[in-house]
């Protein structure tokens, strides 16, 4: 159940942000960090690490020049966004828009110094002022609503999955 | 309880980065992305019809149904009849010019196309990679050229089974080896991130090299992917020298921004 529709999110998103390109200055936002920090958020470390690692899969697969660099950067965003805010209470709806803002970065970090800086391209506060910035600014605005869907979605998944707990213990 | 979570969490991280080496650079068709690709292409393919209609019904009212199947029918003939020409106009200069060598360039290669709609665009706004939808099973593989209005798009870099990713020359890894029709000035034109955004691109040649504005680039002749003479663009901007080089900016003919239909030279017969 929970694995459906986790999986049904993720691939909506993908074919939603792939297809339709909603771009602003020439800038997308990148909508599947928001959903792995979500659910980082929402069910801990090793689920959003599992989460993080398709959903850069995914991407790797059908836009990477190598297979699993996305999925690394998306594992250890996923992991690390549920990993030291345990005692943190989850229904604060400032720290996602924290953590997604970290998470963009940290993602367009990691993209141009192994895609970037490797090849001797330099310009990192062209990159960062043309780029990053802006991304991050978008994910901050999107971060919000989409986790507001993904608490309601993840509230009724633990409801469904709780009465199924009673049913059989 | 918390040392397996590390362990995995470093074990995970260890695969990806074999993945990464191993993968890096020359992918093969596997069955991770050929299983993928059955789940993700059809629902891209619905999808970018279903905008297309919706794009297409908001500027026409009528007859929208059989002008819309003309026009994209006549629109892949323009491109194959200008991709000909451009072809047609390069045979026909070089026969002037090159006269003692006609007996070896008289056999001209015959292109066998096949045309793909762009489906889906990467997002990740460091690179302008984007996918079609033919893949191996269509006949496309890995290095064949891509090509719209009878210029030059970039080249595929994988070839899935029903779907190819495109490296187009905006993109900041692409390099093309290319000359000016003028001059004959030879260099390579370059994706640029910051230029790619804005669809142009840079054309890098050596200092005190005879470049200016309004010159008309094309493939040359070397590397083993792109044949010679398909067109690019013309130089538009101001040359900078940087380091020993010129840099001109050049606007490719192929409007990246609004691209939707490539064609993909399936066979090219080098002499």
């Amino acid at each position: 159940m929970r694995i459906l529709i986790l999986t049904a999110i993720i691939l909506i998103n993908f074919i939603l942000q792939t297809t339709f390109r909603v771009e602003i200055f020439g800038i997308s936002p990148n909508t599947a960090i928001i959903i792995v920090v979500s659910f980082a958020i929402l069910r801990q470390d090793v689920e959003g690490g599992i989460i993080g690692f398709f959903t850069g899969l995914l991407h790797d697969v059908f836009f990477g020049n190598s297979i699993g660099f996305n999925a690394l950067v998306y594992m250890l965003i996923g992991f690390f966004a549920g990993k030291p805010f345990k005692d943190f209470n989850k229904d604060n709806y400032l720290l996602p828009l924290f953590l997604v803002t970290i998470a963009t970065i940290f993602y367009n970090f990691s993209h141009y110094i192994f895609h970037f800086l490797f090849r001797a391209r330099l310009e990192l506060f062209e990159y960062g002022l043309n780029i990053i910035l802006p991304s991050s600014l978008y994910n901050l605005a999107l971060s919000f609503p989409i986790y507001i869907f993904l608490y309601i979605v993840n509230e009724k998944i633990e409801i469904v999955e709780k009465s199924k707990r009673r049913i059989f213990k | 309880m918390k040392k397996p979570k590390v362990f995995f969490l470093i074990l995970a991280m260890i695969l990806c980065i074999i993945s990464i080496v191993v993968t890096a650079g020359f992918r093969t068709p596997e069955i991770l992305s050929t299983s993928f690709g059955f789940v993700i292409i059809p629902a891209q393919n619905v999808l970018n019809n279903i905008s297309n209609v919706f794009n297409n019904a908001l500027h026409h009212f009528r007859n929208t149904n059989y002008l819309i199947r003309e026009n994209e029918r006549m629109e892949r003939e323009l491109e194959e009849l200008r991709f000909l020409v451009t072809r047609l106009e390069l045979l026909e200069e070089n026969n002037i010019d090159l006269n003692e060598l006609l007996e070896m360039r008289a056999r001209y290669p015959l292109y066998d196309m096949i045309g793909a709609s762009i489906i889906s665009r990467d997002n990740n706004n460091w690179n302008s990679r984007f996918n079609i939808n033919a893949g191996n099973s269509n006949g496309v593989s890995q290095n064949m050229v891509v090509v719209a209005r009878g210029a030059l798009v970039g080249r595929v870099s994988f070839s899935g089974h029903n779907y190819s990713i495109v490296t187009p020359i905006i993109d900041d890894t692409s390099v093309v080896g290319a000359v000016s029709s003028r001059s004959g000035t030879v260099g390579f034109i370059r994706g640029d991130l910051t230029l790619g955004s804005n669809g142009l691109v840079i054309f890098e040649t050596e200092l005190n090299a005879d470049i200016i504005e309004g010159d008309i680039i094309r493939t040359s002749a070397f590397g083993s992917i792109f044949p010679p003479g398909i067109l690019i663009g013309t130089v538009t901007d101001t040359i900078n020298i940087v380091d020993q080089n010129i840099i001109a900016i050049v606007e490719p003919i192929v409007d990246f921004n609004n691209l939707n239909n490539v064609l993909i030279i399936k066979s090219v017969d080098l002499d």
